[in-house]
């Protein structure tokens, strides 16, 4: 198989990577200089000055419990997020026979409103259960 | 083979849509009729077992899911047994569950699923279907294992089962990567380029010896992943443990559809993308997986027995029982890859191995029937000891586990006789090939491990019949798991003395194999 002509790729083509590499190099240093000159010099404190204004301390033990409520819906995030990437791809073939995946693709959402239906009665996302 | 062919794939259509049903109605019934989702599974596969065994057997190949799901006579005849398994599964989960009194409606969807992979498994005709589809199949188990999780040992069953599965599973790429590298290829059957149905064993062949070698790399290395799943020696160490741990029916259910799983794939690959020798040619890779693969089944035949004799546990008896019939199951695929070297196309190790199964399932689901049934209350231990004297508290359960203890072991007029006959006659065929008299004595291990399984096997029907019973409490049999127990039993005896249509049944799923 003969690879084509697309991917192989010269070295002027990676200009534009170049120039998105300074862009956001030289955002970050633009702003950091410019909120140093005009910002006003409010008086710290340690919570302000933590990296987190809220949420965990980024500095402790790191045997703690969490609630496992945490990881349930981090979990189901991934999980429907996932299945939407596969809307990418399907999106990009859909010209190729459009009735066809049309009606897959309505298979598959249907299979996820059912998972999400699921979720819901189940009281997944319900935090005040007990 | 460029079609979507939707039809070929109804069974397993139904599956997903029975498991999402019993998904959705577990939301919606009152919690105790909740425990009656077990017959729903147990009716909804039973109408599926119908409809597969009145579909006659097909002739020719037919392809589906442009060339990633094939249906043959092969993957119909798995597909029976795996929805014989679950109805039997789903009738002892059942009244399992009722004891243990935690959520039917999961439990019982993910067993469906499980089987959805299964079948998936029996039709697989890419590299990348069949990963997805054995994943399939491990991930809903591997939640199954653990079920019982306020049970530290199920805990532990379920830990290692996913290390275990983890790392075969990445073993499995890693071989296919290597295949895919030489060939160029994922499909185990396509469309060439003169339109002819090519098999990527052909494309094997025809490959310079240097990429044979990383081929014949990928194979070992995707042989050894699929021998985690069906309990080989060396890679049978999670075996005792998840077989003692995870709850009775999922360890029938492991033992039974996650070990043929296993074996099909073994056979789809090497019927499908392991090279034929023409005879004359110079080509040691197929002679290389031979000697391996006796190497493998040979080790596996003595360990498994003779590890079984000194546990005091039935569960992990079964599981030690489990690897040694993993070994007479490698038998037939020595045979089938010593058929292969020799240039031969006879595939009786196939049908061997599919006779085995069939009878198999029927052996192993009584006994694991009759050990839910023992355990009363929500415990699951099954100390050898506890069954003593189980011939005067339950004579029915004593008898119906006998029979299954000795079909197991492989006593004459029983089902389990003829399987490790089949299997052992293909090996003395294929050691009548030249080069591969040695083969013989691989069977006289066979031969040998017989009378060392009856050994561990007899001492379990010992103590039910010779020792007093330690409790006199009276064992309950519930009416739908004795008939389904005494329902085995008289196929396990019908399939030893009437084996003819048996053996026609198995011996029909060669004419499509190797397409």
């Amino acid at each position: 198989m003969t690879p084509c002509p697309a991917v192989i790729a010269t070295v002027s083509e990676y200009v534009p990577v170049l120039v998105m590499l300074i862009f956001a190099v030289s955002f970050a240093g633009f702003s950091l200089v410019v909120s140093v000159l005009l910002g006003k010099k409010a008086p710290t404190n340690p919570v302000k000055d933590a990296a987190y204004e809220c949420g965990m301390p980024p500095i402790s033990d790191a045997h703690q419990r969490f609630s496992v409520k945490f990881y349930l819906v981090a979990i189901l995030f991934v999980l429907f997020d996932i299945e939407v990437v596969f809307l990418y791809p399907w999106a990009v073939q859909f010209q190729a026979m459009p009735a066809f995946l049309f009606a897959e693709m309505l298979v598959f959402i249907g299979i996820l409103f059912l998972g999400w239906w699921y979720v819901i009665r189940k009281g997944a996302v319900d935090w005040s259960t007990e | 083979m460029d079609a979507m062919n939707l039809h070929l794939m109804l069974p397993e259509i139904y599956l997903v849509l029975l498991g999402l049903v019993i998904l959705i109605a577990d939301l919606y019934l009152a919690p105790e009729k909740r425990f009656n989702l077990g017959w729903w599974t147990a009716g909804g596969l039973s109408v599926l077992a119908v409809w597969l065994f009145a579909t006659p057997t097909p002739e020719t190949v037919e392809f589906a899911g442009f060339g990633l799901y094939r249906a043959d006579g092969f993957a119909l005849f798995m597909k029976k047994v795996f929805a014989l398994t679950g109805i039997l599964v789903a009738v002892m989960s059942t009244g399992y569950l009722k004891r243990y009194g935690r959520g039917p409606g999961e439990f019982f969807s993910l067993v469906i699923f499980a089987l959805t992979g299964m079948f998936m498994v029996a039709s697989v005709n890419d590299f990348m279907s069949l990963f997805v589809s054995l994943e399939l199949v491990t991930l809903c188990l591997f939640i199954l294992a653990a079920y019982r999780r306020h049970d530290k040992l199920s805990g532990e069953a379920g830990i290692k089962y996913i290390i275990v599965g983890a790392m075969a599973a990445g073993l499995m790429l890693f071989g296919m990567a290597f295949i895919y590298g030489a060939t160029g290829e994922v499909r185990f059957t396509y469309m060439g380029a003169d339109g002819q149905l090519v098999l990527l064993s052909q494309t094997v062949a025809n490959l310079e010896s240097g990429w044979q070698m990383t081929a014949l790399f990928g194979f070992t290395v995707l042989l050894v992943g699929l021998g985690f799943k069906v309990a080989a020696v060396p890679f049978h160490v999670w075996v005792p443990d998840v077989y003692q741990g995870a709850p009775t029916p999922v360890t029938a259910f492991l033992s039974v559809g996650s070990k043929a799983a296993g074996f099909i794939l073994i056979i789809r690959v090497i019927t499908l993308v392991v090279p034929t020798i023409a005879p004359g040619a110079d080509l040691a890779l197929v002679d290389q997986l031979v000697k391996l693969f006796a190497l493998i089944a040979g080790l596996t035949l003595f360990y498994g027995n003779l590890a079984a004799i000194p546990q005091k546990n039935l569960k992990r008896l079964m599981g030690f029982s489990s690897i040694g019939h993993a070994g007479y199951l490698l038998l037939g695929i020595v045979a089938v890859l010593a058929m292969k070297a020799a240039g031969e196309e006879t595939m009786n190790g196939v049908s061997a191995i599919a006779f085995y199964l069939f009878a198999y399932v029927f052996t192993n689901m009584a006994m694991f029937i009759g050990m839910v049934i023992f355990t009363q209350g929500s415990e699951d231990s099954h100390a050898i000891d506890d069954y003593a004297g189980l011939g005067k508290r339950a004579p029915l359960l004593a008898l119906c586990m006998t029979i299954a203890l000795l079909s197991l072991a492989g006593v004459p007029p029983l089902a389990g006789f003829f399987g490790k006959f089949y299997l052992i006659s293909s090996i003395v065929e294929a050691a009548r090939l030249d080069g591969y008299g040695w083969l013989l004595v691989l069977a006289a291990a066979g031969a040998v491990n017989v009378v060392i399984s009856m050994y561990y096997y007899l001492c379990v029907v010992k103590r039910m019949y010779m020792l007093e019973p330690t409790s006199d409490e009276p064992i309950h049999l519930p009416p739908p798991a004795k008939i389904a127990m005494v329902a085995c039993i008289v196929l396990v005896v019908v399939i030893g003395i009437f084996q003819g249509p048996f053996v026609q049944m198995a011996t029909g799923v060669l004419a499509t194999l190797g397409f």
